[in-house]
């Protein structure tokens, strides 16, 4: 998907986008905090209101929600 | 890194225009291969709204709980992180201040590469406490 920006002006509608999440894709876009772990330090994957059902009704959330 | 217990809550202790932690990452081919798969935009560039850098540099200095939930995140993009080349963050309590009864908390965190090319500069508020 791409757009050229040359053409565009200003007020011009843009395309729509529609993407349905799920919990593993959430998941996976999560575990790439892990990319700032320092080899040889690496400590337990944290839960998060992104991930852990518990921890995002503790937040006030019905369910984990797409960060 | 902060002395206080592991259940105190992170957010009495920091001050504003304290320095948070330094980071420093590298984006590598396979990397961001599965994060443009993940989104779903074949052409994204910046996996560090991913890898969280405006918590990571208050986690990475003060031990303690920070539960919030993200109010609002402002980024400037200067250039895409170089694939390959490490990234260094640096990050700073901007503000913090009470609205309406309740805590927020303003962090700015400031991204460059190993060569000092700027990659971008984010400011993330959040909401202590969660939803009520």
């Amino acid at each position: 998907m791409s757009a050229d920006t040359n053409k565009m002006e200003v007020g011009c509608q843009l395309n729509p986008v529609s993407k349905t999440l799920d919990q593993d894709r959430m998941d996976r876009f999560e575990k790439f905090v892990r990319v700032l772990v320092t080899e040889g330090e690496e400590t337990e994957e944290p839960t998060t209101i992104h991930t852990d059902p518990e921890k995002a009704k503790s937040m006030g959330m019905e369910r984990p929600m797409a960060s | 890194m902060s002395t206080q217990g592991s259940n105190a809550n992170i957010y009495d202790s920091l001050v504003v225009g304290e320095q948070l932690a330094h980071l420093e990452y590298i984006v590598t081919p396979d990397l961001l291969e599965e994060y443009q798969e993940v989104v779903g935009y074949k052409e994204s560039f910046y996996p560090h709204i991913a890898a969280k850098e405006y918590i990571e540099v208050i986690k990475r200095k003060h031990v303690g709980t920070l539960p919030v939930i993200s109010a609002k995140h402002k980024d400037e993009y200067y250039a895409p992180p170089p694939v390959g080349k490490r990234i260094q963050v640096t990050g700073w309590v901007k503000d913090k201040y009470e609205r309406r009864g309740r805590n927020w908390l303003v962090v700015e965190t400031f991204a460059v590469d190993e060569d000092g090319r700027e990659i971008v500069r984010s400011e993330h508020s959040f909401l202590m406490g969660g939803v009520k």
